[in-house]
């Protein structure tokens, strides 16, 4: 499944409705925008924009490996949560912005039904890729400042794994190389930090116990 | 003699040899877009070659006859009244304009029963056969009749009675073309529509002109107990078979009461697409794409994809559990 942006009239978007665009099962989508620019992030890319609830929803729920979602210039803003994931989700980002919701830009947490995606992929890798810092594969995305009055830029809302899943952790979450506000972490930087979701920071709900962790390359 | 046709401009001709009184009328939607829609060499437009023995007064004045293949009809903006003067009331796109009178047409029962409204005037018509497998829908001035053969002088009213002729099997592919020259065409249960419109494999249904008029797909209750998901769902398009593609259309939903479910546009796995079409005010799920995991990324959106205003998912997409 592709999804083709554009500007003009080959523009391309799902905004206004209860959720943007909501995967479920084993599906998987390709979103193929123009990468955003920081300062037009809102050009020739996909939009899911200003719906009630989330932007963009991955809520895989089967219980073998599903194809992986790559998603390159999502505009999602104004929704709840720009995007929620689930750990073991195979999920690329890259080049998009998620600024601007009044929840988090992208909110990580572990379904019920399956355990957060994990149950049947072997072997256990990070799955959820938001930039990777081998190569590196920088995200490039724009998350929302820790200082515009939302919740997070990225919510790891993660309790340890349950014992039923036979894991000590969750995968490693991969967050190199994109901008928060003005830090910009291919350069490097200090991000703000809580251990919940609701303190305007950059990172929430990164729990010390193994609930969950990220790499963010060359910020702190 | 040479004329210029212009709002309020009057042209004197004889009826019976296709010479008529050419005079400006307000048609509405119609007005913005109607030289345009009328110059020939459009995808939507039908030539004169097409129609036959058709004698107009081009803009400069010349008459233009059988075979001419750039002749034009007077603009839709302008109504006719028959040389005697008398105007009879009469719809013109929709609307009620006593100036609108016999010759000009808008919609089929603008004409007698022996001729179609064509390019907005009413002609005798020998149905010609379907070129290159397009058939051209026109839900103001088609006819979904056995004489119709959807080809460009004889468009069908309806996209389901398109599709009905079509059949099940479209061989290498089949294009419907909604006829737009003029103003945007509402297609719905009083124009002939039954939900879920769903086209055989490798069938594509496109505006005729993708610059302006997009056509809409107007989603009522009345049609919905037909619908394959119960009485209380309603789905416009049910794309479920390999190579079927949408573009250039609007699918709105505004006039189902919200006690309706319904879904915009629903894709089973299959290798088709869906581009510059906009999904809006459906209750229930924009565009509804069931995967198939042995189809994955087959199934193309975009670009120009709108899904606003629904009540749910804007664009579902699931797979196999």
């Amino acid at each position: 499944m592709t999804i083709k942006g554009g500007r003009g009239i080959d523009h391309t978007s799902f905004s206004g409705n209860g959720s943007g665009i909501s995967l479920r099962d084993l599906s998987s989508v390709v979103i193929d925008g123009t990468e955003i620019d920081p300062a037009r992030p809102d050009e020739s890319d996909v939009d899911t924009d200003n719906n009630t609830g989330a932007g963009l929803v991955i809520g895989v729920e089967g219980i073998s490996e599903e194809a992986p979602s790559v998603v390159r210039g999502l505009h999602t803003s104004g929704n709840t949560n720009g995007i929620e994931v689930q750990p073991c989700t195979r999920f690329t980002l890259r080049g998009s912005y998620t600024g601007n919701n009044s929840l988090s830009g992208v909110y990580v947490a572990d379904g019920v039904s399956n355990f957060g995606a994990c149950l049947g992929i072997e072997p256990l890798a990070a799955s959820v890729d938001l930039g990777n810092g081998v190569g590196p594969d920088y995200g490039r995305n724009v998350f929302q400042a820790a200082d515009a009055g939302r919740a997070t830029a990225i919510c790891l809302n993660l309790a340890p794994p349950p014992g039923a899943l036979g894991l000590p952790t969750w995968p490693t979450i991969l967050a190199a190389g994109n901008l928060f506000g003005n830090i910009d972490c291919a350069v490097g930087g200090t991000l703000t930090r809580s251990a919940t979701c609701s303190g305007q920071v950059d990172l929430g709900g990164i729990s010390p116990d193994g609930g969950a962790a990220i790499d963010l390359s060359n910020c702190q | 003699m040479s004329f210029v046709l212009s709002h309020r401009t009057v042209l004197l001709a004889p009826r019976g040899s296709w010479f008529v009184l050419l005079a400006a009328c307000a048609c509405g939607a119609r007005e913005s877009s109607s030289a345009q829609g009328n110059s020939t060499g459009e995808r939507s437009g039908v030539s004169v070659g097409d129609v036959g023995a058709v004698g107009v007064m081009t803009p400069s004045g010349s008459a233009s006859g059988e075979g001419t293949p750039d002749a034009t009809v007077a603009p839709p903006d302008s109504s006719v009244s028959e040389a005697d003067g008398e105007a009879s009331v009469g719809a013109c796109c929709g609307q009620p304009e006593p100036s609108c009178a016999a010759g000009i047409c808008c919609v089929a029962s603008d004409c007698p029963s022996s001729e179609r409204c064509l390019r907005h005037t009413c002609q005798s018509v020998t149905c010609g056969p379907v070129q290159d497998s397009t058939y051209y829908v026109d839900p103001a001035a088609g006819i979904d009749v056995l004489s119709s053969t959807g080809a460009a002088n004889c468009p069908f009213r309806s996209l389901t009675h398109t599709l009905s002729v079509i059949g099940s099997d479209a061989g290498s592919g089949a294009t419907v073309e909604i006829v737009n020259d003029g103003f945007s065409p509402v297609l719905d249960p009083s124009t002939g529509e039954v939900f879920p419109i769903s086209p055989p494999a490798n069938v594509t249904i496109v505006a005729a002109d993708t610059t302006k008029n997009l056509p809409t797909l107007r989603l009522t209750a009345s049609q919905s107990a037909s619908d394959s998901g119960g009485p209380d769902y309603v789905t416009g398009f049910l794309l479920a078979n390999p190579g079927d593609n949408l573009s250039h259309l609007v699918v709105d939903g505004h006039l189902l009461p919200p006690t309706v479910i319904s879904s915009g546009i629903v894709v089973l796995g299959q290798t088709g697409g869906i581009d510059h079409v906009t999904v809006e005010n459906v209750a229930g799920r924009g565009i509804d794409v069931e995967d198939d995991i042995l189809t994955h990324g087959f199934v193309s959106l975009g670009p120009g994809v709108v899904s606003q205003n629904n009540g749910s998912a804007s664009f579902f997409l699931t797979g196999p559990p």
